[in-house]
């Protein structure tokens, strides 16, 4: 009967073995899973409270009348706070994307690196995307988009 | 054959009791933030349809704007432009029937601003306020 009850502690240990296995394999999937959906929440939760508003007017635009560049002011109108920075802001001029090098952001109302709710942002755009007649403005900071159409 | 079975049984039930106590915490925490998102959105929108302004007159060279609508507005956060020539807020002068120091605008009350740059020679006149409410008027 000793090899009977060896066999059955054998087997005994083996199955505990592929329980734990399975065990372990759960919860670690698991905890990645609750992790990516907490990042996620993280990022769906800025992007619902960034709000933005272009305030200049499409029937007036800022364009520099020795330089060309189009400026556009942009205020925070949601509760996410803005950085001041070229990677915060995407823009298609006239069907052309505005890279990083081909405009600047700045602080309208003075010099601050952050845009919180109710700060306005001045982003001046060069001159060689801006066209002669209608142009369109297609802006967006983390995943509000604007539309300026303006008539130069 | 009989006791390995339940002793994996047990593991696996303490392993799955284990990933619940995980993954629960994460959801509700999740679900809970993006609420709290969206319900500061609906806040936002609800203030925004309670604001309006109005453009009364640009005499003697400042822009009087009354606050028609039914939430008090900020006053520092209130732009002007002139012809579409942002006005930085401090080159703006800010008067609420005479006090300047205030930064409440209730309904009802008409603000004065007087841009540093003056009038002369603008034809439109555009003011923002808070959520993007904006009038314009042209002189």
């Amino acid at each position: 009967m000793a090899s009977v009850s060896v066999s059955h502690l054998i087997i005994f240990i083996a199955s505990l073995v592929v329980a734990a296995g399975v065990a372990g394999t759960l919860t670690t999937g698991v905890e990645r899973v609750s992790n990516a959906v907490e990042d996620g929440s993280l990022d769906v939760s800025q992007q619902v409270r960034t709000d933005i508003d272009i305030v200049s007017d499409p029937a007036n635009p800022t364009i520099d009348s020795t330089t060309g560049n189009l400026t556009v002011h942009v205020r925070n109108t949601g509760s996410q706070a803005i950085f001041i920075r070229p990677d915060a802001v995407d823009m298609v001029l006239n069907g052309q994307f505005v890279t990083n090098s081909d405009f600047t952001i700045t602080d309208a109302n003075g010099g601050k690196t952050v845009a919180r709710t109710g700060d306005v942002m001045a982003i001046e755009i060069d001159s060689s995307l801006v066209q002669s007649g209608d142009n369109r403005l297609f802006l967006t900071i983390n995943s509000d988009e604007e539309v300026y159409a303006f008539r130069n | 054959m009989g006791f390995s079975v339940s002793a994996s049984t047990a593991l696996i039930f303490a392993a799955l009791f284990l990933a619940l106590g995980i993954f629960y915490p994460a959801m509700a925490n999740s679900y809970e933030r993006v609420q709290a998102a969206d319900a500061g959105q609906a806040d936002r929108a609800l203030d925004q349809a309670d604001s309006d302004i109005r453009i009364d007159s640009t005499a003697s060279g400042e822009v009087d704007v009354t606050n028609s609508g039914s939430t008090a507005l900020p006053v520092n956060e209130t732009d002007l432009l002139l012809d579409g020539e942002y006005q930085p807020r401090s080159t703006v002068t800010t008067d609420v029937g005479g006090n300047t120091a205030t930064d409440l605008w209730l309904p009802g009350e008409t603000l004065t601003l007087d841009p540093d740059a003056g009038l002369n020679g603008v034809s439109q006149v555009r003011v923002v306020t808070e959520h993007g409410v904006s009038a314009s008027a042209v002189i």
